[in-house]
């Protein structure tokens, strides 16, 4: 029953075989006889090994070319737009998105909302995010008191920190 | 005993590709939950997500490079299969990789940390830094979620000197990294005068070399006939704590909590995560 009894000298040779090429009729021989003793690595432990390989490689490489794009940009485009206005119990609440398109990330990113009628500022109120990362978008909500439909609305990011 | 062996052993052949699947499987979702365990700390603590975008890229490829040769040597020291060669602890290492990401992924996607509007660079960011606690959560798991063999067992019992102290090295992440990423560490830095940081220091030493005795190191490294206290201290207790501010300094470093920072405040961040570092790799033995 037992194929060959002699010591395997390379005994992972019929799993890698298996996962990458045709295997030999010779190694698969000596690999069967290594099995029956140590717990050798299998076909599936190759493939999710290959898929731990290339996992690992993809995001190194990624970073690499990512740090070697990188110029440390100031977080200075930062584009906002009004998504929705809403009237609610509070006032009304003007959903915006903000968008950073820029590699550096902006942390404790002010915004602020102005109502005007002309230079008169009628109602002014801020809104803060955490964090605003490298070309990503963030949601917030400004919530004014009077109805930013009657006057002209003006929202504008007013100071960050570097983290 | 032996007729047993022999005859199990006749019986093998007939499905050894089958019978191999099965256990690496089951050697799968112990590498699962041990990603899960080690890293839930982790993956529920917001300076995590926010390094992992922050960083500086070059020190998340440093890091993600160093992972690769730490839990190949994790799988030779502590593995729990004996592994014939080298290229099956490679796989091993591999395989914790392809657990790590996948765990973090999904459970980051359901915290919604993250989501598919986000920008690559803060998805890879936040995954890479979150797998590198995961995967050697993956790799202990399939060591201590296992049954104990008599080999493996005996395989830990005749480590060398240089294992041991990477053993060392190992437990003072397990519980390094938990702390780490956060702001306390930098926090109780400007807190502390630096008496309480000395006796912090003295503390996280008497306490060290507690744990050694206690465990008193049943390994090949242990001189027959016992150990005089100096050798004990001077060889695992104050090497180990080198060691361990070493890796102290490392992952300040890495989670940027160096930059900028005078010298006195790095060297009392170092020592105050040097303490739970300290207890980490002195219990390596009780808790990897």
């Amino acid at each position: 029953m037992t194929p060959q009894d002699a010591p395997a000298p390379r005994p992972k040779d019929s799993a890698t075989e298996r996962t990458r090429s045709p295997p030999q009729p010779a190694d698969r021989k000596t690999g069967r006889s290594e099995t029956e003793r140590a717990a050798p690595t299998s076909p599936l432990e190759w493939v999710a090994a290959g898929i731990g390989a290339l996992l690992i490689a993809a995001m190194i490489a990624y970073m690499v070319q990512y740090g070697l794009r990188e110029h440390g940009e100031v977080p200075g485009r930062i584009d906002i737009a009004v998504v929705e206005t809403q009237a609610s119990g509070h006032g009304h609440t003007v959903r915006f998105q903000i968008r950073n398109r820029t590699t550096a990330t902006a942390a404790t990113l002010r915004v602020r909302g102005e109502l005007r009628s002309g230079d008169r500022v009628v109602e002014a109120v801020e809104a803060e995010f955490d964090y605003l990362p490298p070309y990503s978008e963030r949601f917030g909500g400004l919530i004014f008191q009077q109805d930013p439909a009657r006057f002209e609305l003006r929202i504008v990011p007013t100071s960050y920190s570097e983290p | 005993m032996t007729a047993d062996t022999g005859h199990s052993d006749a019986a093998t052949p007939e499905r050894p590709v089958y019978e191999d699947n099965r256990s690496f499987l089951i050697g799968l979702a112990r590498a699962f939950a041990g990603a899960l365990i080690f890293s839930l700390p982790m993956l529920m603590t917001m300076e995590m997500w926010w390094i992992g975008f922050t960083m500086t890229p070059w020190r998340l490829v440093l890091l993600l490079v160093l992972l690769i040769p730490l839990l190949i040597g994790l799988s030779v020291v502590s593995g729990f299969k004996t592994n014939a060669s080298l290229r099956d602890d490679i796989a091993d290492a591999f395989v914790a990789i392809a657990v790590a990401v996948v765990m973090s992924a999904v459970i980051l996607g359901i915290f919604k940390v993250l989501s598919f509007d986000m920008p690559a660079r803060e998805v890879i960011g936040k995954i890479a830094l979150q797998s590198f606690p995961a995967a050697i959560g993956a790799m202990l798991a399939r060591d201590q979620l296992g049954e104990k063999t008599a080999e493996s067992t005996q395989r830990q019992d005749s480590m060398t000197y240089g294992q041991e102290l990477f053993l060392m090295a190992v437990g003072a992440l397990f519980l390094g990294l938990n702390v780490a990423p956060t702001e306390e560490m930098v926090l109780l830095s400007y807190v502390m005068d630096p008496w309480r940081e000395v006796a912090l220091l003295l503390l996280s030493l008497v306490l060290m070399h507690a744990f050694v005795y206690a465990v008193e190191l049943p390994g090949g490294s242990k001189p027959p006939g016992g150990v005089g206290f100096w050798s004990l201290f001077l060889r695992f207790t104050v090497v180990g704590y080198v060691i361990v501010l070493a890796i102290c300094l490392y992952l300040l470093w890495t989670f940027g909590r160096t930059d900028g920072t005078g010298l006195a405040e790095i060297i009392s961040a170092t020592v105050v995560l040097g303490f739970p570092c300290a207890i980490g790799a002195a219990a390596a033995r009780l808790i990897l």
